[in-house]
């Protein structure tokens, strides 16, 4: 190395970095440490919590699906069976008719 | 956390883990700030932005700490990294931004080897060569790299880094030579 490149050499030498400059950069990793404890709204995190999500809503609304499909069956059933009732009720009312009406008719003659 | 105590932080086994934490990152980042800082402030010149590089790289070594395995690979690592940070933002700028020449003096005749001014009129000098070459000449005579790392660092054969290394110096000492001679 000549006497030029040792020039050249002191003129780049290192230099200190600003007395500040190790606090500006811990302050960045602390704002970047926060940034990552936000568990909601960090990738994996998320991503779990709309699993959750969805499942949570698909076991609510398969549970109100069936409630209702129940009621509507019971439903059905009850309507079945007073149709029934009214059927038979018809039926004996008819019966009721065919023996009194005969009855009244000799009466009357 | 003095240099000695870095040294004991890097050399245990959970060394990375004592790293992530405020006290460990603190040091290794008061143990190589010069070197990072130096590197930025050599090769634009401007403070603010040799400032603002050396923090996104240890906030870059922050985020990958994980991948460093050791103590000469975490130096490796941050030379590594200021070089290439400092080429790509000097070519993201699309060479526009004027560099300060904070405090410069203008050269004048009479100077002689050692004068502060002349220094100043070096690193000037050096700061207005092409990018890659200016960073070969910044890893070899701040750093104190031979042409073989510095091929190795920033991915060139090694004949190019020579070339740069010989153009440069040569380059330098014409332009000097005409100013001590005016």
């Amino acid at each position: 190395m000549d006497r030029f490149e040792q020039e050249l050499k002191d003129a780049l030498k290192r230099e200190p970095a600003p007395e500040w400059f190790a606090d500006a950069v811990m302050a960045r990793v602390s704002a970047e440490r926060q940034r990552k404890q936000k568990p909601v709204w960090s990738g994996w995190a998320r991503m779990r919590w709309v699993a959750a999500s969805v499942v949570v809503v698909a076991v609510v609304g398969g549970v109100r699906f069936e409630q209702q499909r129940q009621e509507r069956f019971r439903g059905e059933q009850a309507k079945q069976e007073l149709m029934a009732a009214f059927q038979v009720t018809g039926m004996k009312l008819r019966e009721v008719e065919e023996r009194v009406l005969p009855v009244i008719h000799r009466g009357e003659e | 956390m003095g240099a000695g105590q870095m040294a004991e932080v890097m050399a245990s086994a959970g060394w990375r883990t004592t790293a992530r934490e405020d006290a460990g990152f603190a040091a290794i980042v008061r143990e190589h700030q010069s070197m990072v800082y130096s590197i930025a402030w050599n090769f634009f010149r401007n403070r603010a932005l040799a400032e603002e590089i050396a923090q996104d790289v240890f906030l870059a070594l922050f985020r990958n700490l994980g991948g460093i395995e050791s103590p000469g690979h975490l130096e490796a690592w941050l030379r590594r990294t200021a070089s290439n940070r400092c080429i790509d933002a000097w070519r993201k700028k699309g060479h526009k931004e004027e560099i300060p020449m904070e405090g410069l003096p203008e050269p004048s005749g009479g100077m002689k080897m050692g004068d502060p001014i002349l220094r100043e009129t070096l690193r000037k000098m050096v700061a207005s060569l092409p990018e890659q070459q200016r960073m070969v000449m910044v890893l070899k005579y701040t750093e104190d790299m031979d042409p073989d790392e510095i091929a190795g660092m920033l991915g060139m054969p090694v004949r190019t880094v020579w070339s740069h290394l010989r153009r440069g110096v040569g380059m330098l000492r014409e332009k000097l030579g005409r100013v001590m001679e005016s």
